[in-house]
């Protein structure tokens, strides 16, 4: 097991790197002075009335040598130490940019998760015990619909029906401004986290369904039921065992399309996370942010897809003697 | 590869006739087998009626609306209902919307159709190159697509066409290069499988070069996989592109898009009250991505005759 871990992050090491070259190249591709990007803006505005200085100040940070390896590499050793540098916009350093708004995005994706996991697989492995059942047109037609509409649509969809006709939820904000209670909170997360929910339960129900049937189809299972076991048991103690381990995959396969569904889901509902960050982020093309955000969901996204990997390995032990790549 | 025969088994001969000649195979090719099985998929043929019909608006836009998408009506003013003279009224600034709906459905075209034919070239290249030639290419090759995979799409399209500036042919070229990992995995895969093939041992065992095995024994092969893998590509494209110019950062005003057509209803008036200025773009997104993966599924159904049987 340990090996299999270890194989694991070895191999994660590339992606990584790849991960903040892309992040560099979106960096350096956009236009403009790259000490403002770098250089704490106080500390830049004492500077700029002495051209000298300046000129020195781009020495010191390696501006004048090649932008790669050199300069990438004295950028990946700063941003390791946690020095992203500053928004052009904000003129706050990128770090403190991120680092207060992540808490926001994490509180709405991790509910829609849940959600959507309680809503998608109990509906997956309905439709596959009912197979070519009208529940399971019904629901499978239902689930295509939904893949199908855009986040945005979803959820000013959303925002028409139940906030401006029925009056049951608000519109947008995490709070109405004043109330801090939990009541006020929750009320204000059902829309967003509904919608992105629904995004995310979409394929889910597809993907549970596909591999129910996998497992409903397998020769164990035919035993089970010729052994006279109830058709309940079967499903519950022999099928779904297995059925199941596969999703874990899928939910990590997942993530990428979520923190997309949350970028647009935030803008609408004016959530104030990196989603929303990152939309002002390339509107304004502020170059270091947009960076920072990259190598934030991608880290991200790539530490996802390991955590799914082992915990694959220890609820299928086949995979660990499987040379994967 | 892509598709067994279908053998149908014929009537029975004559009594007390030969064994060997009672049953009678009719000869089907394997593509015209997968087509028949595609037109029997009643939800892919409804997908096709659907983007064909979506298409042929798009095409004959012009004959369809008296009014330039772009054209300012300063008659009939600023966001006015629907009436015999614009079938669905007027936007912000007295543009006909009908005329907007339908142009917008060029744009979704041109990006869904023009940037999935361009990163399937680019993909199956790398992929043929990554799985025929395996080895350090082929390390390099998936190392890149694993790193493209890890970050979440929309955002480093987000990110790559702010730096482009915002334009149809930057959110073409931005979803072609960010795009071709999927296919290129595909083709891989598929490669390595049909790699060890005996078709592909006799072809190079009687000296086909490298060139031919690939361009005329492996390529045609994997023409059907391909194909469903570029029809689910068309639609995430379009919904790519209308939330890219849903939010401001990919096809911009005036230029007609669904995505931007929709960006009206962010304000409150609009989405309470103008349900036409943003419903028909709105439909008409999920009316296409709905008939596209309905011709995916077909496609695939049709292609891959057992995961029809599972769903």
């Amino acid at each position: 097991m340990g090996a299999y871990v270890l194989r694991r992050l070895f191999i994660s090491i590339p992606v990584l790197l790849g991960i903040t070259l892309i992040g560099f190249v979106a960096l350096k591709l956009s236009p403009g002075d790259p000490l403002v990007v770098s250089v704490n803006p106080e500390v830049l505005a004492n500077l700029a009335s002495n051209p000298e200085i300046l000129e020195q100040e781009r020495k010191r940070l390696g501006f004048d040598q090649p932008i790669f390896p050199n300069q990438y590499f004295r950028w990946l050793g700063n941003a390791l130490q946690g020095d992203l540098g500053y928004s052009i916009t904000s003129k706050r350093s990128i770090v403190h940019e991120i680092g207060s708004r992540l808490p926001q995005t994490l509180y709405l994706m991790l509910t829609s998760l849940a959600l959507a996991i309680l809503i998608g697989i109990p509906i997956g492995i309905l439709t596959a015990v009912k197979q070519y059942s009208k529940t399971d047109y019904a629901l499978n037609a239902l689930a295509i619909f939904f893949a199908s509409t855009p986040v945005f649509v979803l959820g000013l969809i959303g925002i028409y029906v139940f906030a401006v006709n029925l009056r049951l939820l608000p519109t947008s904000e995490i709070h109405t401004v004043g109330r801090t209670d939990i009541l006020d909170a929750l009320h204000h997360l059902i829309l967003p986290a509904s919608v992105l929910a629904i995004v995310q339960a979409a394929p889910l129900i597809r993907y549970t369904r596909a591999s129910m049937l996998d497992v409903l189809h397998s020769d164990y299972v035919t035993t089970a039921h010729s052994k006279g076991l109830a058709n309940r048991v079967v499903i519950i103690r022999h099928a779904l065992r297995n059925g199941l381990i596969p999703i874990i995959t899928i939910i990590a396969w997942l993530a990428p399309e979520a923190v997309a569904g949350a970028v647009i889901t935030e803008q609408i509902f004016a959530w104030g996370g990196i989603g929303q960050l990152a939309v002002k982020a390339a509107g304004a093309r502020d170059p270091s942010l947009m960076m920072g955000i990259i190598l934030l969901t991608g880290t991200a996204v790539l530490i996802v897809n390991i955590i799914a990997d082992v915990a694959y390995a220890v609820a299928d032990p086949r995979v660990r003697y499987v040379r994967g790549t | 590869m892509s598709a067994a025969p279908e053998p149908a088994i014929g009537p029975v001969g004559a009594a007390g006739a030969s064994m060997a000649a009672q049953v009678v195979y009719e000869h089907v090719s394997p593509t015209r087998a997968a087509v028949r099985r595609f037109l029997r998929h009643r939800l892919a043929i409804i997908g096709v009626v659907i983007v064909s019909t979506i298409l042929l608006m798009a095409i004959v836009a012009p004959l369809l609306s008296p009014w330039a998408p772009n054209w300012i009506d300063f008659d009939t003013g600023s966001r006015q209902p629907p009436s015999a003279a614009h079938f669905l009224g007027t936007d912000v600034s007295g543009r006909d919307i009908w005329a907007r709906v339908l142009y917008g459905g060029r744009t979704s075209m041109i990006v869904g159709f023009g940037a999935v034919s361009l990163y399937l070239l680019i993909g199956t290249l790398l992929g043929l190159l990554a799985g025929f030639y395996g080895g350090l290419i082929d390390q390099v090759i998936m190392r890149f697509t694993d790193t493209i995979l890890a970050i979440p799409p929309l955002l480093l399209i987000i990110v790559f066409v702010s730096v482009a500036g915002p334009s149809i042919r930057s959110v073409i070229i931005v979803i072609a290069l960010l795009g071709w990992p999927v296919t290129c995995r595909l083709v891989r895969g598929q490669l390595l499988v049909m790699r060890e093939a005996e078709f592909i041992t006799a072809a190079r065992v009687v000296g086909v070069s490298d060139r031919s095995i690939l361009l005329r024994h492996m390529l045609p092969n994997i023409l059907g996989p391909i194909t469903v893998v570029a029809t689910f590509g068309v639609a995430t494209a379009v919904l790519l592109e209308s939330a890219l110019s849903f939010l401001g950062l990919g096809v911009r005003m005036p230029e007609a898009s669904w995505g931007n057509l929709i960006t009206e209803a962010t304000s409150p008036v609009v989405l309470n009250q103008l349900w036409w200025q943003w419903m028909p773009a709105a439909a008409a997104i999920t009316l296409t991505v709905l008939g596209v993966n309905f011709i995916g599924d077909g496609l695939r159904d049709a292609i891959d005759p057992k995961t029809s049987k599972r769903g």
